[in-house]
């Protein structure tokens, strides 16, 4: 109900409201973004342009499901753009390394904790989908029906990609901890 | 571990800080875009006069009266060689005029072509004769209209002062605001006066003005327009009959209906649909509410809310809440909890107002919501709720007092020993169903008695009524048999305080 009346206050042109929701989620969000792209300073990016885009979009947003879900779906799609840009950059500039930075100079505005360094160290290694879907289904919690919808593919697939990333996700912690 | 539990909980450790720069810098920025966002829901609202003055054939011909105005004020005041003038410094320049009148003929898309006469008195006055007989008369400095209907014999006095208003606007930013351009397109003989006519543009407006003019005079003789509405429908208008400062008679303009008329006040078909569908669609809101309701004291052992914020996003939409008519209220409806035993005639949901208006939509326990028009017969209602709670009420202090009595006679037979508990009363003392509370009848147990302490005081609570959470006030029985209503639980907090001090 919280959501909904702040959308709704939002709509009416409350900064108050605005703030609030950002308030709210940037942290889910970044979590999201940062186990998606492993970069902070692109994290930072995802969350600004997802904000933005979702202040521009109000005029017709109309809330169906739950607030954090929307906006962590924005989150992914954002990223899932960074991240094939950045494949197109690496392929097409040879600037692999440069592009990690992104455009900014390494940050200091946004800091994480070991568990998330850990965790996005490691997400890195796996297959972008996989990645998408573990942290859709756990940070999320989409079922899989929800996030085979949003990304266009079968349930199937989606429990395939969750159950391959999952085991391969576990052999990587274990070789870190080892 | 299973994978999934440690993959979880390295997820759920995680966290991440964001400095004071970046929340700032991106919060500044979707502030930005918020504004933005405002002033274009702002500038999309604002009301589009053309259309809402286009809804009535009524409106439709004194639309175009009012616009037809603009064209002679701006005519009116050329001088000399009208080429050399610029229109808009010309438009600026009127200051004068205090009075016009002309007559129009008015063809609408699909229709006969239709003769009206209008007559303007700066800056408030406009009285418009219509072909049908009726004549509206406006006043736009009181904001009203009045509409004369000399084959009915009928005045009905609108009473929306926007819709004048608008129209006044209108008038006013044509005059005020001119960007119209000027080109002359040649000369022509209108009944024996030689004219120059001139075609006025404006932006990429379609519409046609074109305006033959005695260059002598410098005065309009004749107005030709061709406007669109918002349909795309061709109005076609001739004007002609053109004369300004002319004496006016001041009483052609006042807003009282001439003697042998019936009076009414109404508001215009436009406004009225506008009220209807907003009044609709608040009902609908409330039936939403109601049912979400319904659902949720379903799934709550027949419990109500205990007000609509109670209700999650699931079972209701949060601009379910807001009244379509009211927009600006944040609850625009008022939520009364039903009491027990519900019935289904219970007010439980209405719309929030200030003053009456026409009515206001009700909502019931049953789910079903009615506009009701007059307000003592929805205060009625709300007091039907009131005399069901207070007979009830008062029962539930009768079967007290019967249960207090029950009590002392008990005591009387066992050596002034009060019974232990309530189930110590016997049938023959006592009707099973006095235990009941007709307030609560689901509760099994209706009231608490507390056994007195020795000496017995006469002011020692030994009896009220059960409760979960306080509302009006409960029935509070005391050790001399009499029975109060308590409003304030501090009160009834103190009274159970008193055999403490008595002892």
């Amino acid at each position: 109900m919280e959501d909904k009346l702040l959308v709704l206050k939002c709509k009416r042109g409350s900064p108050d409201a605005l703030e609030r929701i950002y308030l709210k989620y940037k942290t889910d969000l970044l979590v999201l973004a940062m186990a998606f792209l492993n970069d902070k300073s692109a994290a930072e990016d995802v969350l600004h342009d997802v904000f933005l885009s979702f202040v521009q979009s109000l005029g017709k947003f109309r809330l169906t499901g739950t607030l954090k879900g929307y906006l962590m779906t924005c989150v992914a799609n954002r990223a899932r753009n960074t991240n094939k840009a950045k494949h197109h950059l690496s392929v097409g500039l040879e600037a692999a390394e440069s592009f990690g930075s992104h455009s900014h100079e390494p940050t200091n505005s946004v800091i994480c904790n070991e568990n998330l360094q850990k965790l996005s160290g490691a997400m890195a290694q796996l297959p972008y989908e996989q990645r998408e879907i573990i942290m859709l289904h756990f940070k999320a919690a989409m079922t899989f029906k929800a996030i085979a919808k949003s990304q266009g593919i079968s349930v199937n697939t989606a429990k395939s990609r969750y159950r391959y990333g999952l085991e391969k996700l576990r052999l990587i912690l274990d070789e870190v901890e080892k | 571990m299973k994978p999934a539990d440690r993959i979880n909980e390295l997820i759920n450790k995680s966290d991440v800080t964001t400095s004071s720069d970046t929340d700032k810098r991106i919060l500044a920025d979707a502030l930005v875009q918020l504004e933005k966002l405002k002033q274009k829901k702002s500038a999309a609202t604002q009301p589009n006069i053309w259309r809402t003055i286009m809804k009535s054939r009524i409106s439709k011909l004194a639309a175009a009266a009012v616009i037809i105005i603009t064209v002679f004020v701006g005519i009116h005041y050329f001088s000399g060689s009208i080429e050399n003038v610029a229109f808009a410094d010309v438009m600026q320049n009127i200051q004068n005029a205090r009075t016009l009148t002309y007559r129009s003929v008015i063809t609408p898309a699909d229709q006969d072509p239709q003769v009206v006469k209008t007559t303007v008195i700066e800056p408030h006055l406009m009285r418009v004769e219509l072909p049908d007989g009726k004549v509206w008369i406006l006043d736009h400095g009181q904001g009203k209209g009045l509409i004369l209907d000399s084959k009915n014999k009928q005045a009905v006095m609108s009473s929306t002062p926007q819709k004048t208003l608008g129209l006044y606007d209108t008038f006013r930013d044509f005059r005020n605001n001119p960007d119209f351009s000027v080109s002359q397109i040649g000369q022509r003989t209108i009944d024996g006066v030689q004219t120059v006519g001139f075609q006025l543009t404006r932006g990429n407006d379609e519409n046609v003005r074109i305006v033959w003019a005695n260059p002598q005079t410098s005065l309009p003789i004749r107005i030709e327009q061709t406007v669109k509405d918002e349909n795309g429908r061709v109005i076609k208008s001739v004007t002609t009959n053109i004369v300004f400062d002319a004496e006016l008679d001041q009483s052609l303009f006042r807003l009282n209906a001439p003697e042998g008329y019936t009076h009414r006040v109404v508001d215009g078909p436009h406004e009225r649909s506008i009220k209807l569908t907003k009044r609709m669609k608040s009902a609908s809101n409330m039936k939403q509410i109601l049912l979400a309701c319904i659902m949720y004291a379903q799934d709550n052992k027949d419990q109500w809310p205990d007000s609509l914020q109670d209700l999650t996003p699931r079972r209701l939409a949060g601009d379910t809440l807001i009244n379509p008519g009211q927009p600006e209220r944040e609850n625009g409806y008022i939520y009364i909890k039903p009491s027990t035993p519900i019935s289904p005639q219970q007010v439980v949901l209405y719309e929030a107002h200030d003053s009456w208006g026409d009515g206001i939509n009700v909502g019931f326990v049953d789910g079903h919501v009615e506009f009701i028009e007059k307000e003592s017969m929805f205060k009625n209602r709300l007091e039907d709720e009131r005399t069901v709670k207070l007979t009830k009420r008062m029962k539930s202090a009768k079967n007290m007092q019967k249960i207090l009595l029950a009590c002392i006679t008990y005591a009387k037979d066992h050596e002034d020993q009060w019974p232990d508990g309530l189930q110590d009363l016997t049938p023959r003392r006592l009707a099973g169903d006095t235990l009941i509370n007709p307030g609560q009848p689901e509760r099994e147990n209706g009231y608490i008695y507390i056994k007195p302490s020795t000496p017995i005081s006469p002011q020692q609570v030994v009896l009220y009524e059960a409760h979960d959470s306080w509302a009006d006030g409960i029935n509070v029985g005391y050790a001399d048999a009499h029975v109060q209503f308590i409003k304030e639980e501090s009160n009834f907090k103190s009274d159970l305080q008193k055999p403490t001090k008595a002892r």
